[in-house]
């Protein structure tokens, strides 16, 4: 019962805040500076024309029903055309999606294969070398911004050493560099967290009974002890699907990767704001989802939240 | 006395400190320890690699690029600073409302704060950039929309712990009035957990401040930021090594001290949340 209840608020409450940052996104169009119309048309054909362009838009509408039309596209998945390339923006982001995907999946795997070893290492040699040493590590990778780490990356393996591609898509091999850059915060972040958890947990009573009923030190480590230092691990979850949406603009603009983040980014420049708001819009709302799924998830594993 | 002690005893809080006050020295005193203008090209000297002349080489139109990294400070600071002021007001003022005055206020904050904290910074602040245009302003801005959730976050939780304590009921009984009760009692309980997160945000808003710079919708030149500058320098990865290097160690280092001073200052104000 709790749970249904649970879930059912808190799937409520994504609603408005859908609403809300649609809202928002569709607002920036017109409140960004300078008329869209102005950069699509000529200059030379006059008012006429661009009354013409606006009309063939939808622009010339009332606000709300501008909304209401942009909604309607959106979830039907007609997406209109991008002012700037003239091509379908539903196919210029099927084209990138698969790369950020690639991208963002691999950089979240690979943060936590490095951090979740780290921090239990740390933990179980607390205040020795191997702390030490995982822990500065830590430090500097939640120092170094990624696009920077990204940058070295590429100048120590693609440029000095030639061992990895540059930048673009194609192989493997360009996923590594592109991946790492990605992992590298979030892994820092988790190695932190999972050795001060994995710390905490140790000094609980079930631990101490499992080794006075002399199970082996290993067993007590991994079965009892990691087990239950990884639920405050799982539940940041949420927060890193922002993070490594926000590190995939930055990572694909870096490695010149083809990418949503960087058609995003592209766009602005080129002052094609539909597709900037299409994108921005897109992010948000996974971000969103990836909150509420992972916040159902929490609750599952800690029922404590849902009483919150 | 024992406070100051412990702040001294603590090794993050001297070496980061150590760090943000050479840092801000450099900001501060810029033109007295630049060896060069940040500006003027010179382009029989590009691209020359770290020298006597110059201590980190000089980029693509001859600019030295120490000078440029010793302004780039000033511009990353005052940016920094700027998100830490409008988000600190902004999330103190709204978290003691709410925390304070509780039921319908609390609730449509809280809502706000939720859909701030939902919202991720950067895409929040890209969107604000466009419709604001991209400029030092803007970024303070764009970053301060989503981040004074922090601030109103961290407030409510402290008056809603100091609101039920006996000494402000005896200040209620005595009949001080709300404002009263806030500026005196309430928020001097509060300030050492807002400088913490002051503290503990600044690397972040530098960093965040340095990727907007980098996308090219941040500080815009002539304006050095060193965002902007390693921006320009990825063009000359393979030719200049130094260009992409020193700017970025430096980035990276005072990041690294606000990350160990923010650190330090939590574990001596608030033992308890030293393993969150």
């Amino acid at each position: 019962m709790g749970l249904l209840n649970y879930v059912a608020r808190r799937v409520l409450f994504t609603i408005p805040l859908l609403i809300v940052i649609s809202i928002f996104v569709f607002s920036l169009i017109h409140l960004a500076p300078g008329d869209p119309v102005s950069l699509l048309v000529n200059p030379r054909l006059g008012e006429e024309a661009r009354e013409q362009k606006r009309k063939e838009l939808g622009l010339d509408k009332p606000l709300p029903i501008q909304y209401l039309q942009f909604m309607k596209d959106l979830i039907t998945g007609r997406l209109g055309k991008s002012y700037y390339a003239e091509k379908k923006i539903s196919a210029m982001l099927a084209a990138r999606l698969p790369n950020t995907l690639a991208l963002t999946g691999l950089g979240l795997a690979f943060s936590y294969v490095i951090a979740i070893p780290a921090g239990v290492v740390a933990a179980l040699n607390r205040g020795k070398f191997l702390d030490y040493a995982s822990m500065s590590v830590a430090l500097i990778g939640l120092a170094m911004p990624q696009f920077w780490l990204g940058l070295i990356l590429m100048l120590v393996f693609s440029v000095h050493f030639d061992l990895l591609p540059v930048a673009g898509v194609g192989s493997f091999q360009h996923l590594i560099l592109p991946s790492i850059t990605l992992g590298a915060y979030g892994a820092a972040l988790t190695a932190r967290i999972t050795r001060s958890s994995m710390l905490e947990v140790l000094h609980k009573d079930y631990i101490r009974t499992a080794r006075a009923k002399g199970l082996r030190e290993r067993i007590v480590c991994y079965k009892h002890a990691l087990r239950n230092a990884l639920i405050p691990i799982i539940s940041l979850l949420g927060m890193r699907i922002g993070w490594l949406v926000g590190g995939a603009v930055m990572v694909e603009v870096v490695f010149t990767r083809p990418g949503i983040g960087r058609l995003m980014v592209n766009s602005i420049h080129r002052r094609d704001y539909l597709v900037v708001q299409i994108i921005i819009l897109m992010l948000a709302i996974s971000v969103i989802l990836g909150n509420l799924l992972a916040d159902i998830l929490n609750s599952l594993t800690d029922p404590q939240i849902r009483y919150n | 006395m024992s406070f100051y002690r412990s702040l001294l005893k603590n090794r993050q809080i001297m070496i980061g400190g150590g760090i943000v006050a050479v840092l801000t020295a450099a900001a501060i005193f810029a033109p007295y320890i630049a060896t060069h203008s940040y500006w003027q090209q010179n382009y029989m000297d590009a691209l020359q690699p770290p020298s006597t002349a110059h201590f980190l080489g000089t980029d693509n139109y001859g600019r030295d690029i120490f000078s440029r990294v010793v302004y780039g400070a000033r511009t990353s600071l005052l940016t920094a600073a700027g998100i830490a002021a409008v988000a600190g007001f902004v999330g103190v003022f709204l978290g003691t409302l709410g925390g304070y005055f509780g039921g319908w206020t609390d609730r449509f904050i809280q809502g706000l704060i939720d859909i701030a904290w939902t919202f991720p910074t950067l895409l929040l602040a890209i969107a604000l950039v466009v419709i604001l245009q991209p400029g030092q302003m803007s970024i303070i801005i764009a970053i301060s929309a989503g981040w004074w959730a922090q601030y109103a976050r961290v407030m409510r939780g402290e008056v809603y712990k100091t609101r039920e304590e006996d000494y402000v009921e005896a200040a209620k009984a005595a009949g001080a009035g709300n404002v009263h009760i806030l500026r005196k009692v309430i928020l001097p309980n509060a300030v050492p957990s807002v400088i913490v997160l002051i503290t503990t945000t600044m690397g972040r808003a530098i960093i965040l401040e340095a990727m907007l710079s980098f996308l090219g919708i941040g500080v815009q030149p002539p304006t050095p930021s060193w965002g902007a500058i390693l921006s320009n320098a990825r063009d000359f990865i393979s030719t200049a090594y130094w260009y992409i290097t020193y700017p970025g160690i430096v980035l990276s280092v005072t990041v690294l001290g606000f990350n160990l001073l923010g650190d330090g200052l939590r574990d001596v104000l608030d033992p308890y949340l030293k393993n969150q």
